[in-house]
């Protein structure tokens, strides 16, 4: 599982991870019924302190992103949840304020926000079927 | 401080101040105590050539060597670094010559200059004529020598070397010069004449040769360390030493056996860091009396005064041996002009009282074997020259004097001694660990012991005027020092600076102490009367030993805990 | 609640004429790391010899375990582990004889992991102190420190001088100990960046006194940097309350503020500042906007 930390913008070192962790879920990295690694082991391979880890696992848990097994380890709860849903829902809705925050602050108008979508989105979909093709040509 | 040369005087001036102090007090007192001591006997230059003479050899042989032998350099000679003591000026913007040159003739000229000081004060008070140029430069030649050979090599082996050779260049160059004025007269008296140490100018010229050389080699010997090189001739020696000794490493390695305990480690911890050094000392000095024993013999081989050379050295040697090892076993660091103890020893989860013991432990049992084994030497060289009848002689008068005693008075002397010897031991301890915190008030209080030395001195030349004053002091004394015991020992018991079963045991060897002293004194009695002052002061004196155990943990602790 | 660890109460220390530590109150309670921060000289060091019985507190009290560490030195210093900003060793030992004579003092001595800690550092057993560099000394002296898995490991400025690799050992050995049950680190460093991803709570030192305290993340979450520009120049700003520290950079103020950030921002609004960015304040910028040379924050 990888983590990476930063101190650079003031975010709690365990939101940080929390906030990794659901981006892994969300985009399939972690699958359901995955056990994360244990406490000491994670906390050893960022360097942080044990306790950081546990507030992390704890807050996961109340969000409903992973669940503990009799003490014997945490693993990741089931995203097809409408729980989990919403969790997805909610990293989408920080990228766009962050989008659109970043584009206020550039004197960018919402239109204009939303015409760069629809640009950046065709530009996605044609490369998309461009590497399909290639992989079929030579698959 | 315009220039190098005035920094590095400021900074030499700084971290031996208190040191030269220190010694010209002990010159000071020691000059005074001879001074009254020749008064006694009555013995001047016009009245008694001879015995004149013995005494100023004694004294001259006193002075050189208690010059010689200054604290500031005999400290570099056991130095936790090899070479040079001043490392921090390689760093600085001056030349290697200039770095080695100022304080070696700094440590000189306090050396010589010391040297005239004490002679002069005592040729002027005692009337006894000393010869000053050609022992001062005696002095400076020797300092400048035993400097060298201090500070130009690199390893403790090159170390001892460098002390061994010049040590036996002097005791050869100076038999050879006795040998040359072919005197008849045992060598005490000889030393003595007046004429003796008046030379000619060769001799100076030979002198300050051996100085040039002496630095030479030490600025040789320190450019190298500067740059990181090392005696090439030392390190081929060593490396085929190491080598010898690797493969015996490797078969056993010992040291992955546990420690029985933290008592087992702290004497492993105590012995690797002071008792090797005080167990070499202990074997190699006895050839320091017997090469003079052997000398002695061939000059006069008609007198025979190796028995009472040899009865004298061992009596001193368990003292000397206890002096070096408590400088020691105090764990002081000197750093810089600084002394603390390091953060490694304070913060070791012993008691302050077991941490003494320890010590106390390995320098007696250091002091023992080095007094067992010169004792032996003492032996093995009379057994070869074949002079036991002397030692008869010696056990004659001795039992003559004393008088006809059962065989256990000989235990409970014996034990009184090792006891009394054992609580001197933690009275030195104490003295090292105290003295770097009070410096001032140590100074104080030698300055006014050497006002009333003089006093003394005085009075005595003058038919004893101020008896009432001895007397008052006698049992003022005995009142202070009583008070003092038993406030030290409720402070080490308040504090637990010593735990219970250790003071039991003291306690329980304080008692065997007071029993024999007791036993002795009444056994001594009807023979001589002691004055009611003594008295009360040496029953004040017999709760010392006992306050010794309690006074060494409260320095220690005061050490520890800031 | 578990028992505090350490409790020390209204200390104080002068040497001479210089304060070193000025009525100083905290605790230490077990599971947990702490990070001791403060600019040189302003009484960590004396702080920590405080707790080792290395400083009889002459004025207010301190307790480890329970007890005097100046009374009962045995019991203390048996469940501590040191290690001194100086690297304090006997230059004389070897690494293994080191570890045996330290391995005598106390009894919970773990030899496997002390062999495993002298594997990962990449040590030579057989090497004598004197010839180690600084970072392998660091080393050597955690190894002694941490191998009978203390209660309290105190480390005195850890990091100093020493490479990234050897850093990340030290952290790592903290997080080791602490992972234990009912066991506490406390940490002194001029690296705030550490300090900051390391510890759970945080002690900040200033002139001797203690000028913050708290659970990490609550003091990042309470301090906030703010971005201000103002139409004007402006020379200075007036006081504001919770306002740290203000610095300038042509027409933007960096502003670091504790606690009610509303408040500030309507009042720096009230004089034509608007606030272009918020966020957290890095320990770095809290530590610096409280005891650095354009703070604000004058508590006597």
């Amino acid at each position: 599982m990888r983590i990476e930390i930063s101190l650079q913008d003031g975010v709690p070192i365990y939101r940080q991870i929390v906030n990794q962790v659901k981006y892994l879920i969300a985009s399939g990295q972690l699958d359901a019924g995955e056990e994360l690694p244990p406490i000491r082991t994670l906390a050893e391979q960022l360097l942080v302190t044990p306790n950081t880890i546990v507030k992390a696992y704890g807050a996961m848990e109340s969000e409903g992103l992973v669940y503990k097994r009799h003490g014997a380890g945490t693993y990741v709860a089931d995203m097809k949840s409408p729980l989990a849903r919403k969790e997805q829902k909610k990293i989408l809705a920080q990228r766009a304020d962050a989008l659109l925050a970043e584009a206020s602050q550039l004197n960018f108008t919402f239109d204009e926000v939303l015409d760069l979508l629809r640009n950046r989105h065709t530009a996605l979909n044609k490369s998309i079927s461009k590497e399909s093709n290639n992989a079929r040509k030579h698959g | 401080m315009r220039t190098p040369l005035q920094a590095m005087l400021w900074e030499l001036w700084r971290t031996s101040r208190l040191e030269l102090l220190f010694r010209v007090g002990i010159h000071v007192f020691f000059i005074l105590f001879l001074c009254g001591f020749t008064a006694e006997t009555g013995v001047t230059e016009g009245t008694n050539i001879g015995e004149a003479n013995v005494l100023r050899g004694v004294i001259i042989l006193m002075l050189v060597s208690g010059c010689v032998f200054s604290i500031t350099w005999l400290a570099s000679l056991d130095n936790q670094h090899i070479g040079f003591s001043f490392r921090l000026g390689f760093s600085r913007p001056v030349s290697t010559t200039a770095l080695v040159l100022v304080p070696m003739i700094y440590l000189v000229s306090t050396a010589v200059v010391g040297f005239l000081f004490s002679a002069t004060l005592y040729g002027t008070l005692s009337g006894i004529f000393i010869p000053l140029p050609g022992l001062a430069s005696i002095v400076a030649c020797l300092v400048t020598c035993f400097i060298a050979a201090s500070w130009s090599p690199t390893s403790m082996a090159g170390k001892w070397i460098g002390t061994i050779t010049v040590a036996i260049a002097l005791i050869g160059s100076y038999t050879v010069f006795h040998i040359q004025r072919q005197d008849p007269e045992p060598w005490i008296l000889a030393m003595g004449k007046s004429d003796y140490f008046v030379l000619a100018w060769q001799y100076y010229a030979v002198f300050l040769v051996t100085c040039a050389i002496a630095a030479v080699v030490t600025v040789i010997g320190v450019d190298r360390q500067r740059h990181g090189d090392d005696w090439e001739i030392g390190t081929f020696i060593l490396s085929g030493v190491t080598r010898f000794r690797a493969q015996p490493k490797a078969l056993a390695s010992p040291a992955t056996k546990p420690f029985t305990g933290r008592v087992a480690a702290q004497i492993w911890y105590e012995m690797r860091r002071f008792g090797c050094k005080m167990l070499l000392i202990g074997v190699l000095t006895p050839l320091l009396p017997l090469a003079a024993v052997c000398i002695g013999d061939w000059l006069n081989p008609n007198t025979d005064f190796a028995p009472v050379m040899w009865l004298v050295i061992i009596f001193i040697c368990p003292f000397a041996y206890q002096l070096v090892g408590s400088d020691e076993a105090t764990g002081l660091r000197r750093k810089q002009g600084a002394t603390e103890l390091s953060v490694f020893d304070a913060t070791r989860s012993m008691p302050n009282g077991q941490l003494i013991a320890i010590k106390l432990l390995v320098i007696a049992v250091c002091s023992l074997i080095g007094f067992v084994w010169m004792g032996m030497t003492a032996g093995l060289h009379s057994t070869v020259v074949g002079n036991w009848d002397s030692w008869d002689k010696i056990g004659e008068t001795t039992s003559a004097i004393i008088g006809d005693v059962p065989g256990y008075w000989w235990l409970v002397g014996i034990s009184n001694a090792l006891l009394l010897y054992v609580s001197s031991s933690s009275m030195l301890l104490a003295f090292g660990l105290w003295l770097p915190l009070y410096p001032t008030r140590y100074f104080a209080g030698v300055v006014v012991a050497f006002f009333h030395i003089v006093l003394a001195v005085w009075d005595a030349k003058n038919g004893w005027a101020l008896q009432p004053l001895w007397i008052a002091y006698g049992y003022l004394f005995s009142v202070v020092i009583f008070i003092g015991c038993i406030f030290a020992l409720r402070k080490a018991l308040i504090t637990r600076a010593i735990g219970k079963r250790l003071f039991g045991c003291a306690f329980c060897l304080w008692l065997i102490y007071i029993g024999s002293s007791l036993a002795i004194y009444v056994k001594a009695s009807p023979s001589f009367a002691i004055p009611t002052p003594v008295l009360a002061l040496s029953i004040s004196l017999l709760l010392v030993p006992l306050a010794a155990t309690a006074i060494a943990p409260l320095a220690l602790a005061s050490h520890r805990h800031g | 609640m578990p028992e505090n660890m350490v409790e020390v109460h209204q200390l104080s220390r002068q040497f001479g004429t210089t304060r070193a530590l000025d009525g100083l109150s905290l605790e230490v309670q077990p599971g947990l790391v702490y990070g001791l921060v403060g600019a040189n000289g302003q009484g960590k060091t004396t702080l920590i010899k405080h707790l080792l019985g290395l400083l009889r507190a002459k004025q207010g009290s301190v307790r480890v375990f329970g007890m005097d560490p100046v009374k009962h030195p045995v019991n203390v210093l048996q469940r501590v582990g040191y290690l001194s900003e100086e690297r304090d060793l006997p230059e004389w030992m070897r690494i293994d004889e080191l570890l045996r004579y330290t391995a005598a003092y106390h009894p919970k001595w773990d030899q496997s992991y002390a062999d495993e800690l002298l594997e990962t550092f990449g040590l030579d057993k057989a090497r004598k102190i004197k010839e180690l560099s600084k970072g392998m000394r660091a080393q050597a002296g955690l190894i002694a420190a941490a191998a009978h898995r203390p209660e309290l490991l105190l480390l005195d400025e850890p990091s100093t001088g020493l490479d990234a690799v050897v850093r990340k050992d030290i952290l790592n050995v903290i997080i080791r100990t602490v992972a234990d049950e009912g066991r506490a680190a406390i940490f002194s460093s001029h690296l705030l960046d550490e300090v900051e991803q390391m510890s759970d709570y945080v002690f900040m030192i200033d002139q001797g006194k203690l000028v913050l305290r708290g659970n990490l993340d609550k003091i990042k979450e309470q301090h906030h940097l703010l971005s201000v520009r103002f139409a004007t120049s402006q020379e200075t700003l007036p006081p504001i309350d919770d306002v740290l520290s203000a610095e300038q950079h042509g027409k933007t103020w960096s502003i670091v503020c504790n606690g009610a950030t509303q408040k500030v921002r309507e009042s720096l609004g009230e004089i034509g500042g608007e606030v272009t960015q918020t966020r957290n304040a890095s320990l770095q910028e809290i530590f610096v906007a409280r005891v650095g040379r354009n703070s604000l924050s004058l508590e006597e």
